[in-house]
């Protein structure tokens, strides 16, 4: 799937684009302002060379008077390092000047100057070129006056236009991308604003986002503010039912499980025992599965409700151990806490889920383990991250296969005999994901599994 | 140990009594907190068992109103709730600890004990039987010649017997008492307890006696003089 184009670039892309045109057009109309208006100043000067030649051409009888105004080629000289050429032909014979300047092809009605470009001995050069019919005895007589000058004057003018407008062109693109950049910066202030007060919130603020707010987000934020209250809404439900939920499940549970250790305790018969086992093997399986689907549910809630806190890991830690102790006593099981290599430790982290997390880990532990045994609960400190490590001495996982026992309802080949719903790392795992840590279930050297919890400090 | 149950679902409350009286101890049941207050005010309990949800009003209202009555009876909250937030709220108004329902009556006969044993062990009475005397609550056994500190299940299987004294206890009735049912169990596991208690019981004039093929019995013996 393709990316979606930010805001940002939509805005920019545009923009820079208008901005290089702009640039690049104001840059070849000031180039071509200038050639024109150079080109225009050589050309009347030309057309006043040669019109000032003109009037001094003066027919005899015989002979043909033509008297240079010198003013005038100096006048064209003195620009520049210029050059300046003439040539004077009389009735298409060459009279005097640069013979080898080439002459335009006139017609004889053409009594108008006319202005070309040539290539005399290499160099580019302008010319204007003049003609003229005078009646001499009867008899027509026409005289062509042509005079040149090289363009160095006009290609440093131009030069100079062209470094000056490009330093302009530049300039004025440097001046829009700043103006544009700005326009964009302030066109996404009120988005980024909106999106800082939403993401700044704490995880049960579900307040509805108030504030100035320009009239095109206003729709957003209507939208925004819906889906909080829908968010809201349901998440109360969420809860309800869950507190309702296990409210309901448990406590008729509890009583069939006191009421089937009752009656096995009282019952004399091999055969009624034999039926109440099954009985109370049946609600120990569903008080497994209930508790177990309750706290997934837990999870999954509170993932849209987290509510981190810095948190003590050893307090919390101690604080499982301890509420689980008297279950562990059931197996002569002791529950052994101890921070390796450090002092405190505290973590970012939302308690009730650090403690879901942690109690499936020791409960396991506890499940899996024989009787008359210690479980180690190790914390180790390393660089970021603290590992809670669970050590006990139970079957362990050796010849199992691993792959997708994170799963939900996946089991280790080797627990079948055992009460299990196989929520158990599903959950550990979903909380690992929330809290940005790790899992890892591994055999333990020597005998039983090692758990390992892997979380961030802080 | 005098204890008072407060739960409103009659027969679950019911149930647990029944546990508890089979295990010789006394228990009233509450159903509301307003009877629950006027239990307490009337008489000593050793412990409550208080459930959250009740009829007429809250559990952690009627635990903190106890506490700012300085009435200092240890409690163990008994919630349906998985809200750990909830139950570290409870401890911190004064609840001295907490079992999820459903429980298994062992762990919580075990919490009990836990917290009387923090509470200084005011009304859990010691169980004499000829020269022996066991503490549930220390999970001491006082012979003439030592004293021992029992393991768990040492120490449940020895409360059986001490309670009924010269009864019979087939293999499977004590199974059924210490192990949970999912434990996978040798049948031959008891015989493992029972031998670590006749080794402690070595001198007393109290015997754990087989009854081959049957099962077990704690009778009186008398020693030579």
């Amino acid at each position: 799937m393709r990316k979606p184009i930010s805001l940002r670039w939509r805005l920019l892309v545009p923009l820079i684009i208008t901005a290089i045109i702009t640039s690049a057009l104001l840059y070849f109309t000031m180039r071509q302002v200038t050639k024109q208006a150079v080109q225009a100043t050589q050309e009347a000067l030309l057309e006043k060379a040669v019109t000032s030649i003109l009037e001094q051409t003066r027919f005899t009888e015989n002979n043909v008077e033509i008297d240079l105004p010198y003013n005038i080629f100096t006048m064209l000289g003195a620009i520049s390092e210029d050059k300046v050429y003439y040539r004077v032909d009389l009735d298409g014979l060459f009279l005097t000047g640069y013979e080898d300047l080439r002459l335009k092809n006139l017609t004889v009605d053409n009594e108008y100057i006319f202005f070309s470009s040539t290539i005399f001995r290499g160099v580019k050069l302008r010319q204007a070129t003049v003609q003229q019919l005078f009646l001499v005895n009867g008899k027509s007589r026409l005289i062509q006056i042509t005079v040149a000058q090289t363009q160095l004057f006009q290609e440093a003018i131009l030069r100079d236009m062209s470094r000056n407008a490009g330093v302009i062109g530049i300039s004025f693109f440097g001046f829009a991308l700043l103006v544009a950049l700005l326009a964009t910066r302030s066109f996404l202030r009120p988005i980024n604003s909106l999106a800082g007060t939403v993401s700044r919130r704490g995880a049960h603020d579900l307040r509805p986002v108030k504030g100035p707010t320009p009239p095109e987000l206003m729709p957003l934020v209507l939208s925004l503010n819906g889906f909080i209250s829908r968010l809201t809404g349901t998440l109360r439900q969420t809860e309800t039912f869950i507190a309702e939920a296990a409210h309901h499940i448990r406590t008729p549970l509890s009583l069939v499980k006191s009421e089937s250790q009752l009656a096995l305790r009282k019952s004399k018969s091999s055969e009624n025992r034999k039926h109440l086992h099954n009985i109370i093997e049946s609600v120990d399986m569903s008080i497994r599965s209930a508790g177990q689907l309750l706290d997934h549910a837990l999870v999954l809630y509170r993932s849209e409700k987290i509510d981190e806190k810095r948190l003590d890991l050893a307090v919390v830690v101690q604080h499982v151990a301890d509420n689980l102790q008297p279950a562990a006593d059931l197996k002569d099981i002791i529950i052994k806490t101890e921070i390796i290599n450090t002092g405190d430790i505290f973590v970012m982290a939302d308690r009730v889920l650090l403690e879901v997390a942690l109690r499936n880990m020791l409960d396991n532990a506890i499940k899996y383990s024989n009787p008359d045994q210690l479980i180690f609960v190790k914390m180790v400190l390393d660089q970021n991250f603290v590992r809670i490590i669970v050590l006990d001495n139970g079957r362990g996982i050796k010849g199992v296969k691993t792959k997708g026992i994170h799963k939900r309802f996946k089991r280790g080949s080797n627990v079948d005999d055992v009460i299990g719903s196989g929520l158990g790392l599903a959950i550990i795992s979903e909380i690992c994901i929330i809290l940005g840590g790790s899992f890892i279930l591994k055999n333990n050297k020597g005998v039983g599994a090692c758990a390992i919890l892997q979380l961030p400090v802080c | 140990m005098k204890i008072l149950i407060v739960e409103d679902t009659k027969k679950l409350a019911q149930s647990l009594a029944d546990h508890f009286d089979l295990a010789g101890h006394s228990s009233s049941i509450a159903g509301t907190v307003e009877a629950a207050n006027e239990l307490v005010l009337l008489t000593h309990y050793d412990i409550m068992l208080l459930d959250i949800m009740l009829p007429d009003g809250n559990g952690h209202t009627f635990l903190r109103s106890l506490r700012l009555q300085k009435i200092a009876v240890p409690v163990i909250v008994m919630t349906a709730r998985s809200e750990i937030s909830d139950r570290i709220d409870l401890l911190d108004i004064g609840a001295d600890d907490y079992i999820i329902k459903p429980f298994d009556i062992a762990e919580l006969e075990a919490r009990c004990r836990a917290v009387l044993r923090r509470h200084g062990g005011g009304g859990y009475t010691n169980i004499m039987l000829g020269n022996i005397e066991l503490s549930p609550l220390t999970a001491e056994l006082r012979t003439p010649a030592e004293n021992f500190k029992l393991r768990n299940r040492e120490l449940r299987l020895l409360e059986i017997f001490m309670n009924a004294p010269n009864i019979l206890f087939t293999k499977e009735q004590l199974t059924d008492r210490l192990f949970n049912i999912s434990e996978s169990v040798n049948e031959n596991t008891i015989e493992v307890y029972i031998a670590r208690i006749r080794k402690k019981l070595i001198g007393c004039n109290m015997r754990i006696e087989t009854l081959r093929g049957i099962g077990y019995r704690l009778t009186e013996t008398f020693l030579p003089k």
